[in-house]
């Protein structure tokens, strides 16, 4: 045997980029992480030609699941034509040779930055959240040791003092995105940045999700079936944002999570967050042929 | 022009024997189908010099030595791969990691041959189980499930049953009945 | 294979990069070895934070980033995480390095001598302004002294050893496989002594001297002094399978060993930071950063969780710029929480009685 059959042809860089070495890391973690709902599992995350902060997690994950076969949508705030979310598609386009769609109902593997899809996700659809800061106690414990022992405690108190202090002197619970929540009934998690109308969507989904912060090193996952609870209190109901009654001005339709456009001299327009949907109503009214999947939210409230 | 990449054979290989692992945790109690039969493609997608292995089967022992997986004892290794058919084999398994609460995903992955669809029922309930789900497995002594829910979660061990063609994943968030 | 259709993002992201490289001469492999020759100090910092040795391809990355180092250093660990992870060096001791400089501000003269070797530390810093009226600034010619210094020096810190000045721990031998490596494992606290200091080979060097100067300044437990520095080029030793020990090249190397009084005992606390290429000020820094995560402190300098995080190059500018990108569902998000508090508050005596303060409100949107 010549040390040439021992050797694979060089490449720049493997399919989907990272080595098999990487992937296999990330694999052991993602199996680790599903498997213990919401606990953050640490892993070595590998750099990748793209910015610290910029879904560089998410991506790692994308990368190690990405397949020929993937049909592939990235969003970022909802949009799919977001620079970043074009950045991304981008470089997995150059490193994947997979398929792309805009359309959520079309898509094996969604990445996304701060947003769940509008129309529910299937058993056979993974999303991939893209997490800035993984940990929920950072807020009111910023050394990642000690959180580590409040999280092994289940010792939640000091969230739960935090949304009180809120009530306290604002009246209500003054958390905007990324609302704290128990993931089957034991690890607390940031659901990353998502809007608080996105978090009951993980609730006993159908989808797996996993959620891989680059920067901060952690991988964690709420798989299928999962209880998810945001953090309320017995007489005070969780709030999702009010836009349940508000129209998008591009497609008419009303009852979704909405970007507000400020007018110059004027009050505010909305445009559906969730870009791709508001199109695909756009379209329908023009006579295409769309598909839609059902949406978690009907008629502005959440449908089960 | 953008470089396409294309995957190798064994870029597809190890793609696969991942997702049959994944979708198995991920439905707990569901079979997945395995492109490749034999443990020896599921381990090799998990396992290299980074982590240590147990392997009851001294052959198997061998085979997994060429993915530079380090040879541990049973009590610390990260991936063991053992039969679970008998009470000599559960004595074993108690020593198995099952983590620790400051890193509960310290605990083994344990892989263990079993039959798939025959044997004494079980019902699973928890994450990734709508409801409840049936499965019938044949080849694991059924002592083991009490000594598996000695472990209290988030602490225990993340256990595949691995068939002709087939895995089955049972998280420790699973709870696991005999019926 | 199915494009998802190029729309305005993508158009854009195109031509803004465009835009960027109109700004800069074509990338030659001149003008890179033109980078090469003439800034081995910023090639040097570049491999150093990239933790990657190859002064071709640093020079590389600098060019093509038209000089912005941290996308330089990006650039360097993106392509350093392609490659495998093949073999592990033999470990490399200070009496092994070939040193061109080496001094100690401990005592006047140590055993193996002061060696001043390059630097600019006592140059006077005249800008040389001639040189842009078309004078050429030619080095004078070195005098070579008579008995060239030795090509390698003993550690100081073996003769304090000896002298019972710092405590005799003797390195633990941990089998070559077994070293953790930083850029394999997550990084978790209390860190094994390895990645600490494989931290602090490829941090920031901006942000280890801010972190060390704070120390230095009183941010912290201790009082360092300049024990052992060295600069020097160290040979990559590898074992063949056979067991022959071969060199395969040499890379720049500088290390600093930093010396305060225990924190109890009469003896010293060392600190100790080394990294690829010549950056005598990251070293520095570095040590006394080592070196004070050796005391109880409650000085975030000093802390080994607060300093390893926030000196990491690549995350924190990473971070820092990533605030540009689009916020505004979160930004929606917290919007609707601020008005929902205004909206609410009439409606007080829901939750306790003490009356909502807007004030307060938005400062926890804000924060």
């Amino acid at each position: 045997m010549s040390l040439s059959a021992l050797t694979a042809p060089w490449r720049a860089f493997n399919y989907g980029f990272l080595d098999e070495s990487a992937k296999r890391e990330i694999r052991r973690k993602t199996l680790k992480a599903i498997a213990v709902p919401g606990s953050q599992v640490p892993y070595a995350s590998r750099e990748v030609p793209m910015a610290r902060g910029w879904g560089t997690g998410g991506l790692q994950v994308t990368l190690t699941l990405l397949k020929p076969s993937s049909v592939v949508k990235v969003i970022d705030q909802g949009a799919d034509d977001s620079v970043n979310a074009a950045s991304i598609r981008k470089f997995l386009r150059r490193v994947g040779a997979a398929d792309e769609t805009l359309d959520t109902t079309a898509a094996t593997l969604i990445q996304s930055r701060h947003r769940i899809p509008e129309e529910r996700l299937r058993d056979d659809q993974i999303l991939v959240l893209q997490v800035p800061d993984p940990e929920p106690l950072r807020a009111v414990e910023p050394d990642i040791s000690e959180a580590r022992h409040m999280h092994a405690d289940a010792d939640y108190g000091l969230l739960w003092l935090k949304l009180y202090e809120q009530i306290v002197r604002s009246g209500r619970i003054m958390e905007g995105a990324s609302y704290p929540s128990l993931v089957n009934a034991r690890h607390v998690i940031s659901p990353s940045p998502i809007p608080r109308w996105d978090v009951p969507k993980l609730h006993q989904a159908d989808n797996l999700t996993i959620l891989s912060a680059g920067r901060e090193k952690r991988i964690y996952a709420v798989p299928p079936h999962t209880d998810v609870a945001p953090l309320v209190f017995d007489d005070i109901a969780f709030r999702v944002e009010d836009h349940a009654q508000i129209t998008c001005q591009r497609s008419g339709v009303k009852g979704y999570f909405l970007n507000e456009l400020p007018q110059a001299g004027g009050p505010s327009i909305h445009e559906m967050s969730d870009s791709h949907f508001a199109t695909k109503h756009i379209q329908k009214r023009e006579g295409e042929a769309v598909t839609f999947a059902d949406t978690y939210y009907v008629n502005g409230s959440l449908s089960r | 022009m953008e470089t396409l990449v294309t995957p190798t054979r064994d870029d597809i290989r190890m793609s696969e024997a991942f997702e049959a692992l994944m979708w198995a945790l991920t439905r707990p109690g569901v079979p997945q189908p395995l492109a490749e039969p034999g443990l020896l493609p599921l381990a090799e997608c998990l396992v290299d010099r980074e982590t240590t292995v147990f392997a009851a089967d001294a052959a198997f022992g061998a085979a997994l030595a060429a993915t530079g997986a380090r040879p541990a004892p049973v009590e610390s290794a990260d991936y063991v791969f053992a039969p679970l058919a008998d009470a000599a084999d559960l004595a074993r398994i108690a020593a198995v990691s099952i983590g620790d609460p400051f890193y509960p995903e310290h605990a083994a992955t344990i892989f263990a041959p079993a039959r798939i669809g025959a044997g004494p029922a079980l019902r699973l309930s928890g994450p990734g189980i709508a409801g409840t789900a049936q499965l019938a497995v044949g080849g694991v002594d059924p002592a083991f499930w009490p000594l598996r829910a000695r472990a209290a979660y988030p602490l225990g061990w993340d256990l595949f049953l691995v068939g002709e063609a087939e895995v089955v994943g049972i998280p420790r968030s699973t709870l696991v009945e005999v019926i | 294979m199915a494009y998802a259709a190029t729309r305005g993002g993508e158009a854009a992201i195109g031509e803004a990069e465009r835009l960027f490289r109109e700004d800069l001469p074509s990338l030659t492999a001149e003008r890179v070895a033109m980078v090469r020759r003439t800034l081995p100090y910023l090639v040097d910092r570049a491999m150093g934070e990239a933790s990657l040795y190859e002064p071709d391809l640093a020079a590389l990355a600098i060019a093509q980033a038209g000089g912005d180092l941290y996308e330089a250093v990006l650039l360097l660990r993106a392509y350093r995480t392609t490659q495998p992870r093949l073999w592990t060096a033999e470990a490399v001791r200070h009496s092994d390095i070939f040193t061109v400089r080496r001094i100690s501000a401990a005592f006047k003269d140590i055993p193996g001598g002061q060696i001043l070797g390059p630097t600019l530390d006592y140059s006077h810093r005249l800008l040389k302004v001639g040189v842009l009226s078309g004078e050429t600034e030619a080095a004078d010619p070195v005098t070579p002294r008579p008995v060239p210094a030795p090509p390698t020096q003993p550690a100081l810190v073996d003769w304090q050893r000896e002298h019972g000045l710092v405590a005799d721990t003797r390195a633990e031998s941990v089998p070559l496989d077994e070293i953790p490596d930083v850029t394999r494992d997550g990084l978790l606290f209390p860190a094994p002594r390895a990645h600490r200091l494989q931290t602090l080979a490829r941090g920031d060097t901006g942000g280890m001297l801010a972190l060390g100067y704070a120390n230095m300044r009183g941010y912290g437990p201790t009082h360092p002094t300049v024990n052992d520095l060295r600069l020097g080029e160290a040979e990559v030793r590898l074992r063949h399978p056979r067991g022959t020990v071969f060199s395969a090249g040499r890379v720049r190397v500088s290390e600093a060993e930093m010396v305060s009084k225990a924190a109890s005992g009469g003896t010293l606390e060392l600190g100790f930071c080394a990294t690829f290429g010549w950056n005598e000020v990251k070293t520095i820094a570095g040590a006394t950063l080592d070196l004070s995560m050796h005391f109880e402190s409650d000085y975030p300098a000093a802390s080994e969780e607060f300093v390893l995080y926030h000196t990491e190059p690549t995350e924190a500018s990473g971070f820092c710029i990533h605030f540009k990108m689009p916020h505004y569902v979160t930004f929606q998000s917290s919007l609707d929480a601020l008005r929902g508090a205004n909206t609410d508050r009439p409606a007080k005596g829901r939750a306790g009685d003490a009356a909502p303060d807007p004030a307060k409100a938005v400062e926890e949107i804000v924060s």
